[in-house]
């Protein structure tokens, strides 16, 4: 499933408008909000139809799954948006991480769940807004990629450390960018170990670099452990190290479209996560250029260069990765 | 004193789903209570006017059965001592509503996330999992990651 598709459901009381463009979209929030609500209204309409009294306007269908057969009733049911509300347990199972995998489905998750299992988007986690028109509100804001909301007099953020959530191509590509200006970089080895790392380092201005595609598990406590250290954190979520190199045009040859508006083409069959489209992308761009060929575990030195650091540093905008007057090498 | 199990909780008196338990077993006194009726009115700014009748300004006049989870988690962890309910249930706007029930008794509530205490200051937690007791927001922050308490299983 591709595309971008605005739903609204309503009925007497209740309107609710939104858009969905992942294959996973996170709705969650205080309580009394109308989540639980949304979920009903959708479960009438796919009971009754029009006879329930709720309209539902979408290009798609959409189905609120209970606990009952809710793998079946994926499978039986592709091209549809599927909704799950809170009280469903199984979608912290791993069973479910791996039925939405490869699913021609996108799913509206009501939950406060971290759910570490599936790639959740920074950018697809909302929250209700809105007393009887109800609309989405992202969670998470940001100014160029840097989380959350951060005020505009603090950018451009200069660190003391770089930690990269990436222990590949990007930690290396990042690492050598710290070493020329005289910064620390250290990968944290993963999304889950991102707040331990950061937290041996409570003095100093630290840079967080993490797949913006897939940390939706954790943004919520490195969001609050940022708002209890004022201008000690930044956080710098790009989609993924594919995109950020996609993005500064280091490579030729790419239809920017497919950069610019990936709903459009990462199917929600081939990618579980906008990081895995932008990646193959990257492969697929670079693999009969034997000095750029991409390589997620280990950099080619092209990327190393000189011209492609500079070109990547004018690209991340939030972060200052500036050589400082009188720094010496 | 609040105290809080932060991962999956072990015991048999555990409940998962306060909003569904509600529901099936909620005794009517608790819908009597003055704390039940301003936590509603705080929570989901609607009006408990006795056991059978809510008035919320979206939904007009509902059953208390439609009332939000993290309302309903409040309402049993106020007044059931029995269980150990899912406080994941609760939004934030919730939290303030844990600490005052937990000044005025000894509970204890499972978290699958680290709830946001910053409006509270200080916060007298005990964390179940070690026995320790945390006084700040960073501190309950720092010791859940630190010691890895939401590491291991299913968070959530």
């Amino acid at each position: 499933m591709v595309g971008e598709y605005k739903v609204r459901v309503r009925n007497s009381r209740n309107s609710y408008s939104f858009s969905l463009k992942r294959n996973i979209t996170i709705l969650r929030g205080e309580s009394g909000r109308g989540k639980t609500t949304l979920f009903e209204m959708i479960l009438e309409h796919n009971r009754f139809g029009k006879s329930s009294g709720v309209s539902i306007s979408c290009d798609r269908g959409l189905l609120a799954l209970s606990q009952e057969r809710w793998d079946e009733e994926i499978s039986k049911n592709p091209g549809k948006i599927i909704v799950i509300d809170e009280d469903s347990r199984f979608i912290k199972s791993k069973a479910f991480a791996e039925t939405v995998r490869e699913k021609d489905n996108y799913f509206l998750l009501i939950t406060r769940n971290y759910l570490d299992q599936l790639p959740i988007s920074v950018e697809e986690i909302y929250e209700l807004y809105g007393a009887k028109n109800k609309r989405f509100r992202r969670i998470y804001k940001n100014i160029d990629r840097m989380y959350d909301d951060p005020p505009r007099a603090y950018l451009p953020f200069r660190p003391d450390i770089i930690i990269t959530e990436d222990s590949g191509s990007g930690f290396q590509f990042f690492k050598k960018m710290a070493d020329d200006l005289g910064m620390k970089c250290e990968s944290s080895g993963g999304k889950s170990n991102l707040l331990r790392v950061m937290n041996k380092y409570p003095d100093k201005n630290v840079a967080l670099i993490a797949d913006g595609a897939a940390i939706g598990s954790e943004i919520a406590d490195l969001a609050k452990q940022q708002s209890l250290r004022p201008k000690k954190i930044a956080i710098y979520l790009p989609e993924s190290f594919e995109w950020i190199i996609l993005g500064a045009g280091i490579v030729g040859g790419v239809d920017r479209a497919k950069i610019d508006m990936p709903e459009r083409f990462a199917d929600s069959m081939d990618y579980m996560s906008w990081e895995q489209y932008f990646t193959d992308i990257l492969i697929k761009a670079t693999k009969n250029t034997v000095f750029q060929r991409y390589d997620k575990a280990k950099l080619p030195d092209f990327y190393l260069q000189d011209g492609v650091q500079s070109r990547v540093k004018g690209f991340i905008k939030g972060i200052d990765l500036s050589l400082l007057k009188g720094f010496e090498e | 004193m609040l105290n809080i199990f932060f991962g999956d909780y072990p015991g048999e008196n555990y409940i998962d789903d306060p909003d569904l338990y509600f529901d099936n077993t909620y005794e009517d006194e608790w819908l009597e209570d003055e704390r039940a009726k301003k936590m509603v009115r705080e929570v989901d700014r609607s009006e408990l006017m006795g056991p059978n009748l809510v008035i919320s300004p979206v939904l007009g006049s509902i059953p208390v059965t439609r009332l939000s989870g993290g309302v309903k988690a409040l309402i049993q962890i106020d007044h059931d001592p029995e269980h150990v309910y899912n406080a994941s249930a609760c939004g934030d706007n919730c939290s303030r509503w844990l600490l005052r029930i937990g000044q005025d008794k000894d509970v204890l509530v499972r978290l699958g996330h680290i709830m946001h205490f910053c409006d509270v200051d200080p916060l007298n937690i005990r964390i179940d999992n070690t026995g320790e007791v945390v006084h700040s927001q960073e501190e309950l922050l720092r010791r859940v990651i630190m010691d890895g308490l939401l590491d291991n299983g299913e968070k959530g």
